[in-house]
């Protein structure tokens, strides 16, 4: 009942009965209109995902090889309507002094996004700026725009080549932050031209330097349409420090509704 | 004053035979140092104390969260004072959510407000005063909670059948202000002494880049009024005297400033007073090209008594720089200061934190008054009590 509500339109009906049915692109001869038709049909492919209950083990490790562990929950809820971001709860587990703290984010796609945190001690729910998001996500190599979730409307799209990357055929194009506050000038994406999936990620800092490279692999089909990838694998060319994530559980349409992602529910997180 | 939870037995029965119930132990220990600068009043006490403390807690739930028992307690151990070193049931409680709507029973914590100076319009659980002088650290509070979320805002009723005395440190503790509070008799307004039934209700909302919360209480005063007439045995027996209180608190955060408000009017004792604190945060974020940030808050701090208010913030000024570093080990330091704007003594707090390794953290926090006023009573009483604080704390 309730997933029939979140496969509204005409062409994601015809992409579940022919999921491989060749993408139209438009040509190599209008490079912005093809970078864009690329982003939005990787979009595409995750409308009516509905929620997803994941657990996620995040290791830093520094330039001398020095690691550390973090252990995180996320639910997500996703937003019926399409032009607005997603409702996000996200859970710390680990490192153990930050167990219990959990953060709140009500997404948009160019406005600032809506986000409280929870401080367990002090029982305190607080509404925070969400203006920093060029800033390591907990001491890590990931920054918090990094985690957002990358909506096409987020970015202007430039189609540069298609190249093959590993087995397949990758869509290579640049996207430039429309958002304020970005870290970055711009990132060059792969895509692969078959599931529209991304793969590989150059960052370039506001200063159009290499910063990091982000690599998404072991990506898993679920409900038989919707891909995740479970090895996310960030290096910081300047700092040689990597941050790994790894999606240990995914679980799609687990029942979450609006109720789980009100400040309430902020408090009771676990 | 024994608030003994018998409900919970059933419950737990209830709970450990469903099939499908998860048990979440999680707890921290902690080692402390505290060493004064000066030479204690009283000849009895000491310049350095140690101390270890223990925090558990144990949460039994049903699969989806609708049902939940959670016990979580409290002790310490002081070398020195021997009324610090005491327990407490921080939480006791059983919750059932469904849907939009939550209901608690048992001792539990609730937090209200957005400024962080002073926590003027957070009401329902009385400060446990011998475990930090900053008034974060509070008691379980015994209570009975609903609360119901709508798209119009989030509604809460609170029924308090037990009032809990304010925990204070004993005559040998420090900071000591001079006198020693009596923790086992105080005196109540209340004809029901501290079987009072206090009452709340909150209203919260946000809108935009507003997060408004409104707030009423009827109950017995959680700040006891210490009175010289009231000694006995050498010790200052509190009295707590009934209050009615309505109050507002609101953020509006816009980009990197969060603009802040609490505001509350109360009767006590036949005298009506007004009471607000009101200020700014920024936050630069990536200072100097850094990973750091760091957050200014300035926050003015106003009661329409004047000096005749029982609390030293009624014309004052706080400022604070916290320092976060956003590395792998969380680093941060944060410096405060309380300027009295009529008698200008000033007090200043340096705390600074760090994880070692992945289950322990070191916080080191001193206190201390600059220039203090004979005239400023509440202050001047502890300009000889600067102290620091070491503490080592290990997660589980």
């Amino acid at each position: 009942m309730m997933l029939l509500k979140f496969i509204p339109t005409v062409f994601s009906l015809a992409l579940l009965s022919t999921p491989l049915a060749a993408v139209e692109l438009p040509a190599p001869s209008e490079p912005e209109a093809r970078g864009l038709a690329i982003a939005v049909e990787s979009d595409k492919r995750n409308i009516g995902f509905h929620d997803t209950s994941s657990e996620m083990e995040m290791t830093l490790t520094n330039a001398s090889g020095d690691v550390s562990v973090r252990r995180l929950r996320f639910n997500t809820l996703e937003n019926e309507n399409a032009k607005d971001g997603d409702w996000n709860l996200m859970i710390f587990d680990e490192p153990r002094d930050v167990a219990g703290t959990a953060m709140l984010t009500y997404a948009h796609i160019l406005d600032p996004d809506e986000q409280w945190m929870y401080l367990p001690a002090l029982k305190r729910v607080k509404r925070i700026s969400s203006v920093n998001k060029s800033g390591p996500f907990m001491g890590s190599e990931f920054a918090y725009e990094d985690f957002t979730a990358q909506e096409y409307g987020k970015y202007s799209h430039l189609w540069v080549r298609d190249e093959a990357c590993g087995d397949r055929t990758c869509h290579v194009a640049e996207r430039t932050p429309l958002y304020e506050h970005s870290g970055y000038a711009r990132m060059i994406s792969w895509t692969d031209d078959t599931d529209f999936q991304v793969r590989k990620i150059d960052y370039y800092d506001r200063k159009n330097t290499l910063l990091k490279t982000l690599t998404f692999s072991d990506y898993r089909l679920y409900l038989g349409k919707y891909w995740r990838a479970h090895d996310l694998y960030m290096v910081n060319h300047l700092t040689k420090k990597t941050t790994r994530l790894s999606w240990t559980e995914i679980k799609f349409q687990t029942g979450l509704t609006e109720s789980d992602f009100s400040q309430n529910s902020l408090k009771r997180a676990r | 004053m024994i608030f003994r939870p018998r409900f919970l037995l059933p419950l737990l029965l209830w709970s450990t035979s469903a099939l499908a119930v998860e048990i979440d132990t999680e707890g921290e220990l902690e080692l402390e140092y505290r060493g004064f600068f000066e030479a204690p009043a009283n000849p009895q006490s000491n310049r350095a104390f140690g101390s270890v403390a223990a925090l558990l807690e144990v949460g039994l739930y049903d699969e989806d969260n609708r049902h939940a028992v959670i016990v979580k307690g409290f002790a310490r151990g002081d070398s020195e004072d021997s009324e610090r070193a005491h327990s407490d049931l921080r939480e006791a409680k059983y919750r059932f959510v469904e849907g939009d709507f939550e209901a608690v029973i048992g001792l539990d914590k609730v937090f209200w407000g957005v400024t962080e100076f002073v926590h003027l319009v957070d009401i329902i659980n009385q400060t446990d005063a011998a475990e930090s002088v900053d008034g974060e650290q509070k008691l379980g509070q015994p209570m009975i909670r609903t609360s119901y979320v709508s798209p119009y805002g989030t509604f809460t009723a609170i029924y308090m059948p037990v009032f809990r005395d304010r925990l204070f440190a004993g005559p040998k503790g420090r900071p000591f202000a001079g006198f020693a509070v009596d923790n086992h008799r105080s005196f109540y307004e209340s004809q029901h002494g501290d079987r009072q039934h206090d009452i709340a209700f909150r209203y919260n909302h946000f809108i935009g880049v507003w997060d408004v919360g409104l707030s009423y209480f009827d109950g017995t005063a959680r700040d006891p009024l210490l009175v010289p007439q009231n000694i006995r045995n050498g010790k200052i027996v509190p009295f707590y005297p009934l209050r009615e209180q309505i109050s507002l608190d609101a953020q509006a955060t816009l980009g990197p400033w969060l603009l802040k408000l609490e505001a509350l009017s109360q009767d006590e004792l036949g005298e009506r007073a007004n009471r607000a604190v009101s200020g700014v945060e920024y936050s630069f974020y990536g200072l100097f090209g850094s990973a750091s940030d760091l957050g200014v808050v300035m926050e003015y701090m106003w009661d329409d008594r004047d000096e005749r208010s029982p609390h030293p913030f009624n014309n004052d000024i706080g400022i604070g720089l916290r320092w976060t570093a956003n590395d792998t080990q969380s680093t941060t330091l944060l410096l405060g200061g309380i300027i009295d704007l009529d008698h200008h003594t000033t007090a200043v707090s340096v705390e600074a934190e760090r994880r070692l390794g992945d289950q322990f953290k070191l916080a080191l926090e001193m206190r201390f008054q600059t220039n203090t006023d004979p005239l400023d009573p509440i202050l001047h009483s502890i300009r000889d009590e600067d102290f620091s604080r070491l503490r080592l704390t290990y997660y589980f």
